[in-house]
């Protein structure tokens, strides 16, 4: 057999990775199959996070520092990200498009059949998953997990039943992709914290103040006028604090009974009001909650 | 062929786990599929003077090394060899520790007459009489031979295996030898990463020391390293494998952090048939990790640790095939000048024994 040959009885799709879309497949970072149940993902992370750990004699001489931060970001970020049903099938599907970008590329599975043997589970520590290794640069795909997808993705939709659209990923972020975790639309706490640049002008804020002290602070509407005041569209609302846009307009219409559990909705007008400058925000909230608490005495009773 | 090989919750004599389930037959003449699917990927990782006109069948060969001396690499040898041998394969044990060898020491010989030496330094014996029975049944050693007579030769190429390579690689045909264990020794010299590279698989001894753990990962660097020269010999660019090696292993050239396997993947793009040749002939090689001298459950987790990072670092296919408790039957057994798994049978250092024993086979195929 000659030599190009058996070049190609290897996966060639180890390069295109870093091309053009660059994805990082997490699942190949946690070492688990694409069709993992979410107890496999924990359980490899938990595996992962122990393994990856400054403490760990293990590691002793192999890994800088530097390497061994980054192994543990690129952990955390992978099970941030899979671990969330809906972040999940986001980059699910930025990984089938990247993927079938790729795919144009000749493509061969070299998945290693290492024989099956009893991996002799040494203090509970590992699962069997090392004993069927696949080979960890291979590229694999097929329809199956396309179907996993779509399956997974409708499921996550009567999950969400009642948020009303989030946005797909594509629409909403297409603009700004720097941290996955917001790409795959999962809120983190620097998120959470901004404030929109209109919120910090000086006239603003005093309009915005004048807004409060004339205005009813249990009432949805305020808020709404604080919003429009502030130039905030909705959508860039919901991008920014992580509620949906559904959530967004019920709260501002004063739709009490289509809004969650009253600690959720404080939560909500919490990061609200702080994204548009407003900081000392509690006896707006107290307000509100007390509008909304007494609404649902009065059902009840 | 899970439940085949569990060594787990086992009772009874370790024999049984190791042959219940075979037949008489299968004993006489045990193969393995696993091997036999994998041998192109095999030779693609083998150095120039090995297997140059190798028959179809040859017998397993599994090397034992690990970088730092005194962690245990002849007594698993020697005592796993015996395990096999008690499970019915016939095993040829080779000490290759060359310079220092004392594996006939464990199975309570003396010097022996004829030794590798005779064999390959003097060329006065053939491979047939080098070959000494044991106190362990099924079991055939070649002894290393005096020590002096090697410190004569010290800088001799690799072209001095050649006839040790062919004698072994005949030895199935010849003997009827099913599996060769390779002890090798201390150290990261040419030819012990020769022999490393050139088995089926190679096993890393460790104890639970930050030294012998940086040893552990400096054998395995020196191991890529020489998979990437043999590699680069193969597709007949060798120039290409020492820009990859500078690459990878020089700190002036190469990109700072990131793993072999990352830089391995980044630089496929420049050298694609010599990369994925790389990868092939990773992927016809396993690594196993045994820690030896374990006192505790954070001990035990360190092989299965260095299984994971190292399968990630290098891409190598790595197996954690088990561990070796701290006893004190290791030593008594050495000073009544016999083999531990005959001298305490039923030890719990003789059951590690047959637990890694029965891994080996298991993953490769056994």
């Amino acid at each position: 057999m000659d030599q190009q040959e058996k070049a190609y009885k290897v996966a060639s799709t180890a390069s295109g990775k870093e091309d053009s879309p660059i994805v990082k497949d997490y699942y190949e970072v946690l070492n688990v199959e694409k069709d993992a149940s979410f107890k496999e993902i924990r359980e490899a992370f938990f595996r992962l996070k122990n393994t990856y750990n400054s403490n760990n004699q293990a590691l002793y001489s192999l890994l800088e520092e530097d390497d061994l931060e980054e192994s543990i970001e690129d952990i955390n970020e992978a099970y941030a990200i899979l671990s969330n049903a809906e972040s999940r099938v986001n980059y699910d599907r930025e990984l089938v498009d990247a993927k079938i970008a790729t795919e144009s590329q000749v493509r061969h599975d070299i998945t290693v059949d290492m024989p099956t043997t009893k991996s002799q589970s040494i203090g509970g520590q590992r699962s069997g998953g090392t004993a069927n290794s696949t080979w960890t640069h291979e590229q694999h795909i097929d329809l199956g997990f396309v179907k996993e997808i779509e399956g997974a993705h409708s499921f996550h939709e009567e999950v969400s039943r009642g948020k009303e659209k989030r946005g797909s990923y594509h629409d909403v972020n297409a603009g700004f992709l720097a941290s996955p975790r917001r790409r795959y639309g999962l809120g983190n706490n620097a998120a959470r914290k901004a404030i929109a640049p209109a919120a910090l002008q000086t006239d603003i804020q005093e309009k915005v103040s004048e807004l409060i002290a004339d205005g009813d602070l249990g009432d949805g509407n305020l808020y709404k006028r604080i919003r429009q005041l502030v130039g905030v569209s909705k959508e860039e609302m919901q991008d920014h604090i992580k509620v949906s846009i559904g959530y967004i307009d019920h709260l501002e219409e004063n739709r009490f009974d289509l809004l969650p559990q009253p600690v959720y909705v404080k939560g909500f007008l919490k990061s609200y009001l702080r994204f548009l400058g407003i900081s000392a925000c509690d006896h707006l909230i107290k307000a509100y909650a007390e509008r909304l608490n007494d609404w649902i005495e009065k059902k009840s009773s | 062929m899970e439940t085949r090989w569990s060594t787990r919750g086992a009772s009874g004599s370790s024999l049984k786990v190791l042959g219940t389930s075979r037949t008489a037959k299968q004993l006489q003449n045990p193969t393995s599929d696993y091997l036999h699917k994998n041998r192109e990927a095999w030779e693609a990782g083998l150095p120039a003077h090995v297997g140059l006109d190798a028959p179809k069948d040859i017998p397993t060969f599994i090397a034992i090394g690990g970088g730092k001396g005194g962690v245990g690499k002849s007594l698993l040898s020697a005592n796993v060899a015996a395990k096999l041998g008690q499970a019915g394969f016939k095993v040829l044990l080779v000490d290759l520790d060359l310079g220092s060898a004392n594996l006939h020491t464990y199975f309570g010989l003396g010097m022996p007459k004829k030794s590798l030496a005779d064999f390959i330094l003097y060329n006065r014996s053939p491979f047939k009489d080098i070959l000494l029975p044991t106190s362990a049944p099924g079991v055939l050693l070649a002894a290393g031979g005096k020590d002096e007579s090697w410190s004569d030769t010290t800088d001799f190429g690799s072209g001095a295996f050649v006839g040790l390579w062919d004698a072994m690689l005949y030895a199935k045909k010849n003997f009827n030898i099913n599996v060769v264990i390779l002890d090798l020794g201390a150290g990261t010299h040419r030819h012990t990463i020769d022999f490393f590279c050139s088995a089926h698989m190679g096993v890393i001894t460790v104890l639970p020391e930050p030294t012998s753990i940086e040893n552990a990962y400096s054998f395995l660097k020196a191991t890529m390293w020489r998979l990437i020269e043999n590699a680069g010999m193969h597709c007949n660019s060798c120039a290409a494998a020492d820009e990859i090696k500078d690459q990878l292993f020089n700190p002036q050239k190469a990109r700072k952090g990131g793993s072999h396997m990352r830089k391995l993947k980044l630089l496929h793009k420049q050298y694609p048939e010599l990369i994925d040749h790389i990868f092939y002939a990773l992927k016809g090689r396993q690594i196993g990790f045994v820690v030896n001298q374990i006192r505790s459950q954070r001990d035990i987790d360190i092989g299965n640790s260095m299984e994971s990072v190292s399968r990630n670092y290098f891409g190598f296919l790595t197996r954690s095939l088990g561990y070796m408790n701290y006893d004190d039957a290791a030593w008594k057994s050495l000073r009544n000048r016999r083999l531990l798994v005959l001298d305490f049978p039923h030890c719990i250092l003789t059951k590690r024994m047959s637990e890694v024993a029965a891994n080996m086979l298991g993953s490769l195929g056994y």
